[in-house]
């Protein structure tokens, strides 16, 4: 359909809109060029970060050892670099416009802004794999001092977390603009409230990232000369491990969005919804604490206020979005009229649709494997145990990977026939596409964690340590866990591969307008 | 005016979030347990 000009609706703004046929909302046609730009870009980060995935799994699984040490470390730094930041920023850049655009209606505010934003993302994405690539920043996804780096990196991360935060504000002033301009009544809904938070939060992560890697940057160009590596480690993570909640309340936004896509689904309560999303706001953060806590730099008092005490107002909001998101989605099937028994409603969804699945799958991924790790893992008596060993992975590749990368998985399915408008290409494909991914996930992250509760290390080639002088006897356990979380890469990667197929395959099919909401459909 | 809704209208939800918080308490104390074993107490 061609994009209609409404200038009688949304009068003093040169904006070009479109009427999308199935939601029948306004889409500003400049948001959705963007929308479609950083979702492709967020696509290739992820293909580069599987394909890493693939060459690092295959090293970690003993009998394959695949990488050499340089090698290794080099990739795991590319791995974590493309997936924890490059893939999740630029797709989560597609959701705010989409949120502050499509869902409100609205037009977007500085849109020359938000392609130089997009342009110093791309720059810095590419400067740092190169730089990792080229052999000059072997410093893993942390990059600890006194580790060195070429300035390059930091220069790339840098233009790269300068672009985000263009992103935030440029995607708050929509939604002023918006409210100002009468685009939308009463609140806004839940699901950009959701974006708003992450993006409130993005600020604060990448302000904490400016103050650790800023003057890193300047200590490898010799204007100072030295870091204090403690002080660096406390600020990273207040960056590092906050990008990941950045992702959680952009996953949750979806999560809350995909239910309402695929059975109907409103929140059982707003209010409550919204109050766990500000939770997170105020508690989050201190999530961040996890890294800390065998650090010696830091007393007891912060330690023990921050892990058993103001956590658990953060794990507070998401019990709360725990119970709120399946509880929408049950009193939608019941109103449906699938009501028998205390999980009817369960077995009759709508599990064929890649949306619910992978919508299903990633709640109870992270529910119940990322989030209590998680929980547990930040118990500093705990974390004594199991720091720097391979649960701390296993953690986060289900929250991260099986919670957030899937549930962007779910909603690209939705964006490709209603933004894109392309029909889904290899449909068949699709609808395996979120168990396959799934299941390696589960396979991968339970066998990380039960290898990890064995002593295996995380960040580590050769946990065998094959050729050494004294030869170390692993449990025969460990070592099993080891080949199942070799296996699982191979499962995950393989669905991986799938959704890029679809992705990438979906861009050469006849451009039409969705027919339908369900992706299988339209 | 907005429904009233009560957690009862999603009985088998309440009941994926017990279940949910006996795996998180399974996983605290399981970790305890070693824990103490790590530290030589049991």
């Amino acid at each position: 359909m061609a994009a209609v000009a409404t200038p009688t609706v949304f009068s003093g703004s040169r904006n070009e809109y479109r009427v999308c046929p199935v939601t029948t909302l306004k889409v500003d046609v400049a948001a959705e060029r963007l929308i479609i730009w950083n979702a492709v870009t967020a696509i290739v980060a992820l293909t580069l970060g599987g394909t890493y995935a693939l060459l690092i799994g295959l090293t970690r699984w003993p009998d394959v050892h695949l990488l050499s040490a340089p090698w290794f470390y080099r990739l795991l730094t590319a791995h974590g670099m493309n997936m924890l930041v490059f893939w999740m920023v630029f797709f989560e850049a597609a959701g705010l416009y989409f949120g502050a655009c499509i869902l409100l209606n609205a037009r977007l505010v500085g849109v020359k802004l938000a392609w130089v934003a997009y342009a110093l993302m791309l720059v810095g994405a590419v400067m740092v794999n190169y730089i990792i690539l080229a052999g000059e920043a072997d410093v893993m996804f942390s990059a600890y001092p006194p580790l060195e780096a070429s300035p390059l990196f930091y220069i790339g991360y840098i233009l790269f977390a300068v672009g985000a935060i263009l992103v935030c504000c440029i995607f708050i002033a929509t939604i002023l603009v918006a409210k100002k301009e009468g685009r939308y009544q009463g609140s806004m809904p839940l699901a950009v409230y959701g974006l708003l938070t992450a993006a409130i939060i993005a600020l604060f992560t990448l302000g904490s990232g400016a103050v650790a890697l800023i003057p890193t940057l300047l200590w490898r160009l010799g204007v100072i000369a030295g870091i204090d590596p403690g002080f660096y480690r406390v600020t990273f993570w207040g960056f590092g491990h906050s990008a990941q909640q950045v992702n959680l309340s952009a996953m949750i936004a979806i999560w809350y969005s995909l239910g309402t896509l695929t059975v109907g689904s409103k929140p059982v309560n707003e209010k409550l919804s919204r109050t766990a999303f500000v939770l997170y706001i105020l508690f989050i953060n201190l999530g961040s604490m996890h890294h800390l806590l065998v650090d010696p730099g830091l007393e007891s008092v912060t330690k023990f206020f921050n892990t058993s005490y103001a956590m658990y107002l953060a794990v507070l909001g998401s019990l709360i979005h725990a119970y709120s998101i399946p509880a929408a989605i049950e009193t939608a099937m019941r109103e449906k009229g699938y009501n028998k028994g205390l999980f009817g409603w369960l077995l009759n969804a709508p599990w064929k649709e890649p949306g619910f699945s992978s919508l299903m799958l990633s709640l109870f991924i992270f529910g119940f494997i990322g989030g209590p790790t998680g929980v547990v893992l930040g118990a500093g008596q705990l974390n004594l145990l199991a720091h720097n060993t391979w649960r701390i992975t296993g953690h986060f590749h289900a929250t991260v990977v099986g919670g957030t990368t899937l549930a962007f998985m779910g909603f690209t399915y939705y964006v490709i026939p209603l933004v894109f408008r392309r029909p889904l290409f290899a449909k068949a494909l699709v609808r395996w596409q979120p168990w396959v991914y799934g299941a390696g996930m589960i396979l991968l992250s339970v066998s990380m964690t039960l290898a990890g509760t064995f002593g295996a290390p995380r960040r580590h080639w050769d946990v065998t340590f094959t050729n050494a002088i004294i030869p170390v006897q692993l449990p025969s356990l460990m070592n099993l866990m080891l080949t199942f979380a070799g296996i699982g890469t191979l499962l995950a990667v393989t669905g991986g591969i799938m959704y890029v197929v679809v992705c990438v395959g979906s861009l050469f099919m006849p451009k039409r307008e969705a027919r339908s909401l369900n992706p299988l459909e339209a | 005016m907005e429904k009233k809704h009560n957690g009862w209208e999603a009985p088998g939800t309440m009941v994926l979030v017990f279940l949910l918080f006996f795996w998180i308490a399974f996983l605290y104390f399981g970790n305890w347990v070693t824990l103490s074993q790590a530290w030589g107490m049991r």
